[in-house]
């Protein structure tokens, strides 16, 4: 009988087609993109952006300049130059200095004498190694309300080995320096051993670390177990997030809530924590998988994001039409951004991710956000040769709010999707998927024990504003894929970012 | 279960009820999420996983698909299915492809029936990086880089001076490693390490550089540079209790260039084994003796070297 039941409800359901008001199904209805022209003869790739209190916008670009645009004027004015691949930038004192992660140096830039440019570059920290490896970027900094500074340290690619000359020391754990200096000599005898160094290699300090450095200078190892962290962000609850990439050992590209001594999953910075003397590449997976702390949330690799970048937390509603409490992140390959709302369980933060601004107009190679004072996005595209973009575009909310998700809980049963206005009079259809992810040494992980979960009965509460979604399990370890159908508000917009992705670390009793 | 407040409402959908497999779910509003489906069926996941590095008919990130057709014809499925799984470098200028592991073989196999497709009757258009390639714009000089330079430290800076002098300056050692002849201000990028036009005319050849009274030398701590009014950079060191600020700019003569040095904390004679190769080196202050300039405390509070070019 209940099936029955269950076969007419959903034969109605499907024809039914509830009304959609097209004009709102585009996130061009609720957001504008402006490409703002950049200053003639930078490098047209933005490593770092922040905008001041006075609502101009500095950047850091590829070649080096840090230049200060004034909107208003449309003027760009160069504060300081020859910098090496920039890849992070703060401001301090109104915008009079600047903090920014170069290739070697955390390096703070000041106008000292008032004339508008920099002509102090001060060391902040320096005692990080540097092998010569291509792809040994330096992400950040983040500050803390203590004034502490954070930055993310990338390991570098056995697609090339190292420089003669290293700034070290070189760690002695693993394969030799020297048979890592004379790559150039003989590329295809590289290409031939370099697995003995394995595919991402850390060998001089910090490299796959995240580190602190206190207001004084002094510089600790807060994290291990990056890859490729080229995204850090503070929330304003004073959480560390860093993003990191899909590659060996990391399955699909996370987001990590960092927190101080923890290890998070690709092992070859593991050799910078005190008196360790193991080769990780020797090491075994169950070991390794026992010490990590899992991520806090997972984009499917080319669905949400190939290389996240930065994450930036939300600003007050009526500036942007996202509710605060949120992060947003960018990536390298995908033409959207993406929400995470977070939910904390058990003492574990979790949570979901929403695409948001699927749009031609964003392109691709979004990396660095900063929130201007009039609640406009400012992004700056970058690609390293990659993929990815270049350029400046400014995002403006067009003060209509879309339909959105704004919270999703994990209960004892199920799911509490939550919406920031009630739903309209049809009723929208939820199918529930989950997978996995190997953690292994390979690159990347395909989705492994893929499986549709059964949907009980959907309850919908009295405003109308949130849905219950009761799964006969919640099993820890698995992404959820929650897709939100036929949902649509009382005029008949439609549900802007409709795939929902739970990854669920802990259960609500804490089951992992 | 704490949703009492929830009214039941009447739909319910039944996960194994649904006719369509997952993947293909699709409603109006799923366009917000969803990536332009295709006909074919390997467009779809060519766009997720490959377009953003490989366009139809010019090279970008990575080679164009009329290339990869060429490489890879019908009868090559199986072996562009095992390269993309786990690439290697076939081209030195390009970065290395990321594997595309997490696809399974069967979708790759389609992308490969796609690039095939799609490129019948295309003709390659040429080569690009699908971005302008950034043209390194007139600098003023002096102008001071960081770049990985050869037979330095990887943290070193290249100053460029009038008259195609230009000097590397080691923040690590903090100390000049040599001079060579250029005016070229792009020295090379995060992957493409600079190379010099000519050998070095001057290298600093001495183990240490101060010698301070006997005692063991300290290792250097960099603290920073500072730009003049003109752009010379004036590097900032602490060696103990001594402070050293050495300021890279040209000389009166032309071929020439000046290290002024500023020293603070110095006690008793101050020694700088200044043993090099090529140039000639003068200084304002003190003696040179073998190489190895003696310079009184009060004269080692501010005196100036000239390296002229050979």
């Amino acid at each position: 009988m209940k099936h029955c039941l269950l076969i007419i409800l959903f034969a109605s359901t499907l024809g039914a087609a509830p009304a959609i008001a097209e004009r709102w199904a585009d996130w061009g209805d609720y957001y504008s993109f402006e490409r703002v022209p950049l200053p003639e003869g930078v490098d047209a790739q933005i490593g770092g952006i922040v905008s001041l209190a006075d609502g101009r916008i500095a950047a850091a670009f590829a070649s080096g300049e840090i230049d200060i645009l004034d909107p208003a004027e449309k003027s760009w004015t160069r504060f300081a130059q020859g910098l090496q691949t920039p890849l992070g930038l703060i401001s301090e004192n109104d915008g009079s200095s600047f903090l920014t992660m170069q290739w070697s140096e955390l390096t703070r830039v000041s106008d000292t004498d008032s004339d508008g440019a920099a002509d102090f570059y001060q060391n902040v920290w320096n005692g990080f190694g540097v092998s010569g490896n291509y792809h040994e970027f330096a992400f950040g900094p983040v500050r803390d309300a203590d004034g502490n500074l954070y930055v993310a340290l990338n390991t570098a690619s056995n697609g090339a080995g190292i420089a003669k000359i290293v700034r070290g020391p070189f760690s002695p754990i693993g394969y030799p320096q020297e048979k890592m200096s004379n790559w150039r000599e003989d590329r295809d005898d590289w290409a031939e051993r370099k697995a003995l160094a394995g595919r991402m290699y850390a060998r001089v300090p910090y490299r796959g670390c995240v580190v602190k450095i206190t207001p004084e200078g002094k510089s600790s190892l807060f994290a291990t177990g990056f890859r490729s962290p080229n995204g850090i962000g503070i929330d304003p609850k004073g959480r560390l997030w860093v993003t990191d990439n899909q590659g060996d050992w990391i399955g699909t590209s996370p987001l990590y809530h960092v927190e101080e001594g923890n290890f998070y999953g690709h092992p070859a910075s593991l050799i910078w924590k005190d008196g360790w003397k193991t080769d990780p590449l020797k090491m075994s997976v169950e070991e390794l998988d026992e010490m990590r702390t899992p991520p806090a949330a997972r984009f499917p690799q080319a669905e949400l994001a190939n290389s996240p970048t930065q994450p930036i937390p939300t600003i007050a509603p009526e500036l942007f039409g996202l509710p605060e409490g949120e992060l947003i992140i960018g990536d390298m390959n995908q033409r959207n951004l993406i929400r995470f709302l977070p939910d904390e369980v058990d003492g574990t933060v979790q949570g979901t991710l929403i695409p948001f601004l699927l749009t031609k107009e964003l392109g691709i190679g979004n990396h660095r956000f900063t929130f201007a004072p009039d609640g406009s996005l400012w992004i700056g595209k970058i690609h390293l040769k990659w993929a990815g973009g270049e350029g400046l575009v400014r995002v403006k909310w067009k003060g209509q709010p879309a339909f959105l998700v704004v919270g999703v809980d994990l209960g004892e049963d199920g799911f509490d999707i939550q919406f920031n206005r009630p739903l309209g009079k049809d009723q929208p259809t939820i199918t529930v998927s989950r997978h996995s992810y190997n953690y292994h040494q390979s690159y990347g992980s395909p989705k492994v024990d893929e499986s549709e979960v059964e949907v009980d009965p959907l309850t919908i509460s009295a405003d109308r504003q949130s849905i219950q979604v009761g799964l006969p399990e919640i099993k820890p370890d698995y992404l959820y894929t929650i897709n939100v159908a036929h949902a649509a508000d009382a005029e008949g917009r439609p549900l802007m970012g409709n795939v929902l992705r739970y990854n669920v670390v802990v259960d609500v009793k804490g089951s992992r | 279960m704490p949703y009492s407040h929830l009214i039941p409402i009447r739909v319910i959908i039944h996960a194994s009820l649904l006719i369509a497999p997952l993947t293909a779910i699709s409603t109006p509003q799923d366009k917000t999420d969803e990536k332009e489906p295709e006909a074919h069926l390997g467009k779809a996941d060519y766009q997720l996983n490959c377009a953003a590095c490989h366009l139809l008919d010019t090279t970008s990130v990575g080679p164009s698909l009329v290339t990869i057709a060429s490489t890879y014809p019908a009868d090559q499925q199986e072996t562009f299915v095992q390269w993309v799984k786990a690439p290697g470098k076939k081209n030195p200028e390009m970065i290395q492809m990321p594997p595309m592991a997490h696809v399974p073989e069967a979708k790759l196999a389609l992308i490969h029936d796609y690039i095939l497709e799609a490129t019948v009757g295309v003709k390659e258009k040429g080569k690009g990086h699908g971005f302008p390639r950034f043209e390194e714009p007139e600098r003023k000089l002096p102008y001071a880089v960081r770049a990985f330079l050869p037979d330095t430290s990887p943290a070193s800076i290249g100053i460029i001076l009038e008259g195609k002098i230009s000097v590397c300056w080691d923040t690590e050692a903090c100390r000049l490693r040599y001079a060579w002849s250029d005016d070229n201000t792009r020295l090379g990028d995060f992957s493409n390490h600079a190379k010099l036009p000519s050998p070095p005319y001057y290298r600093e050849t001495s183990e240490r550089l101060w010698l301070f009274a006997s005692d063991k030398e300290t290792k250097p701590k960099y603290l920073g540079y500072r730009l003049g009014k003109n752009g010379a950079p004036e590097f900032n060191y602490q060696i103990g209790p001594v402070e050293v600020r050495e300021k890279i700019d040209n000389g009166k003569a032309a071929g020439t260039f000046v290290r002024e040095f500023t020293i603070k904390g110095a006690s008793g004679v101050v020694h700088l084994d200044l043993q090099s190769e090529g140039g000639a080196i003068t200084s304002s202050r003190g003696t040179i003796n073998d190489g190895v300039l003696s310079v009184d405390t009060t004269d080692s509070q501010k005196f100036t070297l000239t390296v002229s070019r050979p």
